[in-house]
């Protein structure tokens, strides 16, 4: 049986998820324009100062324990897990019926989730304040955990407003800074970028085996001539390889060609007991076809487009007066104030011979905030590994 | 190093592990720690001879992370075999590495040797061998929660005993959040958004705040089952997490971390 405290718990988080239910029929999810500077800043200042006054006032004023205590820490993340497990369970493509009315089907824009997360970042809050207050009293890792972890928290709810996330796609040599958000759209941004270079590099390709409608799983890469390998069967070795080829219209042999648009192309000759097919495979551009070789077994080996190793784009950023340099790829983007721009597609029809490239701009002033806390965190974890060990070696 | 002669590696190393659960049961410490060892150096010189031959981290494909599950599991066993002096630690260990080891030689995945631009960043390896090492830590609390819950009687658990599972579950859940903030600065990095809730992140959300639950609950807490049901639970949502949304209708089509 519950005890008293958890009922009150318990009635606690059924008002909330009421709450967020009628909001959510009356409203019809979050829209977190609201929060969009200064109304953030102004609202997470008073949310802040409401916490340290929760905090210091907890004994004296009994509705704090809404947000204060074990049984309220416990009973919020109970209900956290309950309401992540529910929207993990139900597809999140934002469709209607019963489910996308009540907000289950878009847990971003979700009153009900959001109620609970803020909630819940508030419970988190106080305690880190009073972990704060009380540093001595607790330990290091645990203190800096619920204050980092209520940083994150604090920094996702607030800063949702200010968030922007713009996509661009630039063609080489032409400036431009219009973009367009996932809405459709269309942005101005605060500086103007120009593709000066696109580069693409590609893994060796691979040939393998088409069978029934399926690309067999195993491969033999061919990264120069007499490359070698098996498939199934067939013994597959590499006569000619050309990584820059092409061929004249109604022929079938591949010849070197430095040129825009150019093919890989291969002559492979396939061995298997007294068998031995011989002949081109290619993978084929937006230029010149692909080729594939039939098996006697009604098999062939085929050539799939080379798999995309890098790629990167060479920028200019002018913003004002200032011009910058930024050679951006994935995992390597430029960063200009709150801004940072990712290298987020390409061309994939034209590929290595593209000339465009797809940026994605994204604003988050807020992210200083994320990535302190999230470092913080790192450091949490790795303090309470290594209290872990201490308290071990004590007990020993 | 492939994966043809994976099966010779595989052998060898399991059966150290078996030599030196049964000296642990025998009590013959340092022949079970050095037929243990013995067992984990042979497996990951595999893994090391797989990472030189793929010219990348073996840590893209379920099989690839399996391997890395077996050789933790095996040290962990290891490690609390030592520390803790159960004789049958390293007995637990060896099981649990020896089901993935037996995935992997029933059901061998086929690699592919490149590596998408989205990987190819200073937080994959260690994003994805912190996670191992949290499932590892997390499948043997479950493993030792379950020998409490079932093969004892409630009044039989000691504090003790109960501290080695608080102990197990404190330092997964350390690596489990060490593994979720690397992930989300890396995703950072490379997508602009360091969590969007795509349902990885949904069910690595669900799967910390059950174990976070559990370090809560515990101090407080005398109900042996509600503790042991909430770590079972705890371990179920990890395998969601793990490989369970590659199945979930909700996750198909809408995650970025299917594979």
């Amino acid at each position: 049986m519950l005890s008293k405290d958890y009922k009150k718990t318990v009635v606690r988080c059924a008002c909330l998820l009421l709450a967020g239910t009628a909001l959510q029929l009356f409203t019809g999810g979050v829209d977190a324009s609201f929060l969009e500077y200064p109304w953030g800043i102004v609202l997470s200042v008073n949310y802040l100062y409401l916490l340290v006054l929760v905090s210091f006032n907890k004994d004296k004023w009994r509705w704090t324990d809404f947000f204060t205590g074990r049984r309220t820490y416990i009973a919020s993340l109970a209900a956290m897990l309950v309401l992540t497990l529910i929207f993990g369970l139900v597809r999140q493509d934002g469709r209607g019926g019963v489910m996308g009315a009540l907000g289950f089907t878009q847990m971003k824009s979700s009153w009900v989730f959001n109620l609970f997360l803020l909630h819940f970042a508030t419970v988190v809050g106080v305690q880190a304040i009073d972990n704060l207050r009380n540093l001595k009293r607790h330990k290091l890792y645990v203190s800096i955990m619920h204050l980092a972890f209520f940083a994150i928290l604090f920094a996702g709810i607030f800063g949702s407003g200010d968030k922007i996330r713009v996509r661009l796609n630039a063609v080489q040599g032409t400036p431009i800074n219009i973009g367009t958000t996932s809405d459709g759209e269309k942005v101005e941004l605060p500086f103007t970028i120009r593709l000066k270079d696109f580069s693409l590099e590609e893994y060796p390709p691979q040939i393998h085996i088409f069978a029934n409608d399926n690309l067999s799983k195993e491969f033999v890469a061919i990264s120069e001539k007499n490359s070698k390998g098996v498939l199934g069967k067939w013994h597959i070795e590499c006569v000619k390889y050309l990584e820059m080829a092409g061929r004249k219209p109604g022929e079938i042999a591949y010849i070197p060609m430095n040129h825009v648009g150019a093919t890989t192309a291969v002559y492979i000759k396939a061995t298997a007991a007294n068998e031995t097919i011989e002949g081109w495979i290619s993978c084929g551009s937006y230029i010149f076809s692909g080729s594939t070789l039939a098996l006697p077994d009604g098999n062939r080996l085929v050539m799939p487009r080379r798999e995309v190793k890098k790629y990167l784009s060479e920028t200019e950023v002018i913003s004002g007066d200032e011009k910058m340099a930024f050679n951006i790829a994935v995992n390597s983007p430029a960063t200009i104030g709150a801004w940072k721009i990712y290298q987020s597609g390409y061309d994939s029809a034209r590929g290595r011979w593209g000339t465009t490239s797809v940026f994605e701009f994204v604003k988050d002033c807020w992210w200083p905030v994320t990535r302190v806390a999230m470092w913080l965190i790192l450091v949490a974890g790795i303090l309470s590994l290594l209290e872990n060990s201490i308290k071990n070696k004590n007990k020993k | 190093m492939s994966w043809d002669v994976f099966y010779i590696y595989a052998v060898v190393s399991v059966v150290s592990w078996g030599v030196g659960a049964f000296f642990a049961f025998r009590n013959s410490r340092k022949k079970a720690m050095v037929a243990t060892a013995l067992g984990s150096l042979v497996f990951f010189v595999f893994i090391a001879g797989l990472w030189a031959a793929l010219q990348r981290p073996p840590l893209r494909t379920m099989g690839e992370t399996r391997l890395w599950y077996s050789f933790f599991l095996s040290l962990i066993g290891l490690f609390l075999y030592v520390k803790y002096k159960y004789s049958w630690m390293l007995g637990f260990g060896a099981l649990m590495s020896l089901v993935f080891v037996a995935v992997n030689l029933l059901k061998p995945e086929i690699h592919s040797v490149t590596l998408m631009p989205a990987l190819q960043s200073p937080w994959f390896v260690p994003h994805v061998i912190v996670y191992m090492f949290s499932y590892a830590m997390m499948g043997a609390a479950t493993i030792y929660a379950g020998y409490l819950w079932f093969g004892k009687s409630p009044a039989d658990v000691s504090e003790k005993e109960f501290a080695v599972c608080d102990n197990l579950v404190r330092i997964g859940w350390a690596f489990l959040t060490l593994g979720m903030i690397m992930g989300a600065l890396w995703a950072k990095e490379a997508w602009g958004d360091y969590w969007t809730w795509d349902p990885k992140e949904t069910w690595a959300f669900a799967t910390w705040l059950s174990y976070l639950l559990y370090l809560h609950l515990r101090p407080a807490n005398k109900n042996q089952n509600l503790l042991f049901a909430l770590l079972l639970f705890s371990f179920i949502l990890l395998q969601m997490c793990w490989w369970g949304i590659n199945f979930l209708p909700s996750a198909q089509g809408t995650s970025i971390h299917t594979y």
